[in-house]
């Protein structure tokens, strides 16, 4: 049989000219109105563009491939910025899009297998505790220092990446270097929640104003109020809480991304609660011990119980029938209809697809009829907590890519956050990572048009609302759990409870088998099982069960945002 | 912290292998040259290979069959002692079986006619353009779903034809199955744009005992960390 290799297959894709062979120049001229708007002059651009098209010579005529979930920034960078790359560079870059799940397994693929993969993996910071234990992936901090140092972009400045210290491990190296971010906050209708007569309504029976809520109390007041006592606005039944909860991986993310820690279920800390993080994890130092409060950690306690009941409660009681059997896709589409009042969990990522102008949600000049605002809290959180949850889809490498194909993945990875680019590329994705875009005068105009997502980048929100941490020490392996486990919950197969005992057991029996199988000074360590209410009765998470109802509050607009600024 | 060490791994195995009384599972593939063939009741290929030392290593006994891919998939999510393989393993698939990954990396790519002078640079390139692919195969899939347009024959080699008579103006593959559609027509295309790396899986019934599954995963754990998959692969003149 003829030798049939991959790699053949890749020289003969090569075969297309870029426009930077032998024309640099010319090929940076070509793009440079594209990366507009940016923060650096035109030609501050033209030499940080120039520097790539030099470190990248030795690496001229090599296509590399990486790889990122299918979100509209990596859509930007696949079928525009790697063609801008290639023009440049003369590296012919395949970035292939998929579901985030599907970047994780073939992380762990790579890992296993000790095949290559892909060069570059953008992946969510939340595998930052994965990473630092595993010996597996490249600290860029050292990287950047020695093997990558010629290819390691001067005006780079790392200071100015909002989301470094999510990727920064508690080694104090950086594993991973962010590429897009965005937070999961509170989303609801502007427009209805400032007519007068709702207002009045709402105040004649709750007692307060109809507003932004901070708590979950008003969060439920409002819900039942656009479900049960609004019902139709304009001749359209209306709702006040959507969610979705399908037995699908997107289910698990819906309570992993921070669910628990918006309930309350942690410890005080950022950017994730110590000892106790929002997964319910403890650790001693640097090493987990248990997630059942019987070994110290939250994951089955009172708080976490309360979590649940409140999802479950909310989807049965407020939300459209369809949503118990939708997947986060299909529950996306459901603001943009016109008839949702409120969602606790919206991530900010579809802001650019919910401003478009033949939406029912958006006005006639362009401005939306809906804000996003910090997310409400559960009657456990106290302050100093984190609130919810941010994506900080950020550049991996792994140990095994060959060094000449790391070197060329690096340049990319950079050339995609450079100062020259970020700019240009958050306006088409609004996923920030740069303070310095943040702060720009072309977000400041942009603002108006995107219902609160400048403001909230603006604001400490920004480093309250954070990823998973590093008290999770293999999140492709523990993930899958929570849409295992809480699926039962939900399909009434088991109790709320017991099906956090299951999970919480579960999740207690792979940090033991890790604690066996894995050497690091920070790899778990299980605790002994003791009476659970030692642990209760104990100071800070896993908290005791808190009885009595708590009263709704609620904010104007301006000073909910105000709260964090 | 991927994974298991090797050691513990090999006494894992040892405790778990409980041949007897076992029902054998039935494995469910198709035909997809040069990893299942299937001639005159001689089933062979790599893949037939690998899934003979998975079930050795696991203890556990099976009987191998050859089902059209998208009959052999509804199949296996009603029968309990049933698996298919190889299937791409993806997001929308996850819940409906239980997975033992990789069982193989496969990269596909997209070809063009003889006469098809298209340059494809990135994906976004072959938006114009009517691909082909067939049913059951998850590329398919892929593409329908990042908005593609895409037309599906019953089997690869028929989505080959279609590129021949111009009615498709792109053909996606699995690039070493593509070798040998063509090899048989004496025709040798470069694909345009190696685009997708899929991780195959084996998918089996949910019901189908964890245990058993959990054996078979780290059977397979244990062939990569030995060299064996990677020796095979060689022995096929395939480089992954």
């Amino acid at each position: 049989m003829a030798k049939l290799k991959w790699s053949q297959y890749l020289i003969g894709c090569s075969l297309i000219a870029p426009l930077g062979v032998g024309a640099t120049g010319s090929a940076v001229e070509l793009w440079l109105d594209e990366f507009q708007p940016s923060t650096l002059t035109k030609q501050q651009q033209r030499e940080e563009l120039k520097w790539f098209a030099d470190a990248a010579k030795p690496y001229r005529g090599m296509q590399i491939r990486v790889i990122s979930e299918r979100i509209t920034t990596h859509w930007y960078e696949s079928s525009v910025l790697a063609k801008a790359f290639f023009d440049i560079t003369g590296i012919h870059v395949v970035h292939e899009l998929t579901g985030e799940d599907d970047v994780i397994k073939k992380l762990s693929a790579q890992i296993i297998t000790k095949q290559n993969l892909y060069d570059a993996y953008i992946n969510d910071s939340d595998l930052i505790g994965t990473h630092f234990r595993s010996n597996q992936i490249v600290a860029l901090s050292d990287f950047m220092q020695n093997e990558g140092k010629s290819v390691t972009l001067p005006s780079l400045d790392l200071d100015d990446f909002i989301g470094i210290k999510f990727t920064t491990a508690p080694d104090g190296k950086l594993y991973q270097l962010p590429d897009q971010q965005f937070a999961n906050l509170y989303w609801y209708r502007h427009d209805w929640f400032s007519r007068p007569e709702f207002k009045a309504q709402f105040k004649a029976k709750y007692g307060y104003e109809l507003g932004v809520p901070q708590n979950w109390q008003a969060y439920e007041d409002i819900a039942s109020f656009f479900s049960n006592d609004i019902r139709m606005i304009d001749g359209e039944r209306v709702y006040g809480h959507m969610d979705y909860a399908k037995t699908d991986p997107s289910l698990g993310w819906r309570m992993s991304d921070a669910w628990l820690s918006m309930a309350g279920v942690g410890d005080v800390g950022l950017p994730n609660g110590l000892p106790v993080d929002e997964w319910g994890i403890r650790v001693e130092k640097c090493r987990p011990v248990g997630a059942s409060v019987s070994r110290g950690g939250a994951l089955n306690g009172p708080a976490a119980v309360y979590a649940i009941d409140k999802f479950i409660d909310w989807l049965k009681h407020y939300a459209p029938k369809e949503a118990t059997n939708l997947n986060f896709t299909q529950a996306g589409e459901w603001p943009g209809k016109g008839v949702i009042a409120q969602q606790i969990f919206w991530y900010t990522a579809f802001v650019a697809d919910l401003t478009h102008p033949d939406l029912a949600v958006v006005n006639s000049d362009g401005t939306p009829k809906w804000r996003i605002a910090p997310s409400p809290v559960g009657k456990y959180w106290q302050k100093g907590m984190k609130s919810g949850y941010q994506d900080a889809g950020s550049w991996t490498l792994v140990n095994n890519t060959p060094l000449k194909r790391k070197q060329a993945a690096w340049l990319y990875a950079q050339f995609v956050v450079s100062k020259t680019i970020s700019l240009r590329k958050t306006m088409v994705g609004l996923t920030p990572i740069r303070r310095s875009d943040i702060d720009s005068n072309a977000m400041t105009e942009r603002a108006p048009y995107l219902g609160g997502l400048v403001e909230f980048y603006r604001s400490r929100g920004r480093d309250v609302w954070t990823p998973t941490g590093t008290n999770v020490p293999d999140y492709p392996g523990l993930a899958n759990f929570w849409w295992q486990y809480i699926s039962q919950i939900i399909e009434g197969k088991v109790t709320t409870q017991q099906g956090l005992d299951n999970f919480a057991h579960r999740v207690d029996e792979h940090l033991s088998v890790l604690s066996k199988s894995t050497r690091h000074p920070c790899s778990p360590r299980l605790n002994p099982a003791e009476d659970a209410k030692l642990w209760l009765q104990a100071p800070g998470s896993p908290k005791a069960f808190k009885n009595g109802q708590v009263k709704g509050v609620t904010l104007s607009y301006e000073e909910a945002i105000d709260v964090w600024r | 912290m991927y994974g298991v060490k090797h050691k513990w791994l090999l006494i894992v195995l040892l405790v778990c292998a409980n041949p007897a009384h076992a029902a054998p599972i039935e494995v469910l593939t198709y035909e997809v040259s040069p990893f299942a063939v299937q001639i005159r009741n001689q089933k062979h290929g790599l893949l037939i290979e690998l899934v003979e030392e998975l079930f050795k290593r696991a203890a556990l006994e099976y009987q191998i069959k050859f089902v059209p891919l998208k009959r052999a998939m509804l199949s296996v999510q009603h029968s309990k002692d049933q698996c298919v393989v190889p299937v791409d393993r993806s997001q929308e698939r996850e819940t409906s079986y239980q997975w033992v990954s990789p069982v193989l990396i496969s990269r596909y790519g997209l070809f063009g006619g003889p006469e098809n002078n298209v340059d494809l640079a990135t994906m976004n390139d072959a938006k114009p353009y009517v691909i082909g692919s067939f049913r059951g195969a998850g590329i398919g899939e892929y593409l329908v779903g990042h908005g593609f347009k895409v037309e599906l024959a019953s089997t690869n080699e028929q989505s080959y034809w279609k590129l021949q008579r111009g009615r498709v103006s792109l053909w996606a593959s699995e690039l070493i199955n593509a070798e040998q559609i063509m090899l048989k027509e004496g025709q040798s295309l470069q694909p345009k744009l190696v685009f997708f790396t899929a991780l195959r899986a084996m998918a089996c019934n949910l019901e189908l005992s964890e245990h058993k599954v959990f054996k078979l995963k780290l059977a397979l754990v244990s062939m990569y960390r030995d060299g064996f998959i990677d020796q095979l692969y060689r022995d096929y003149g395939i480089d992954i």
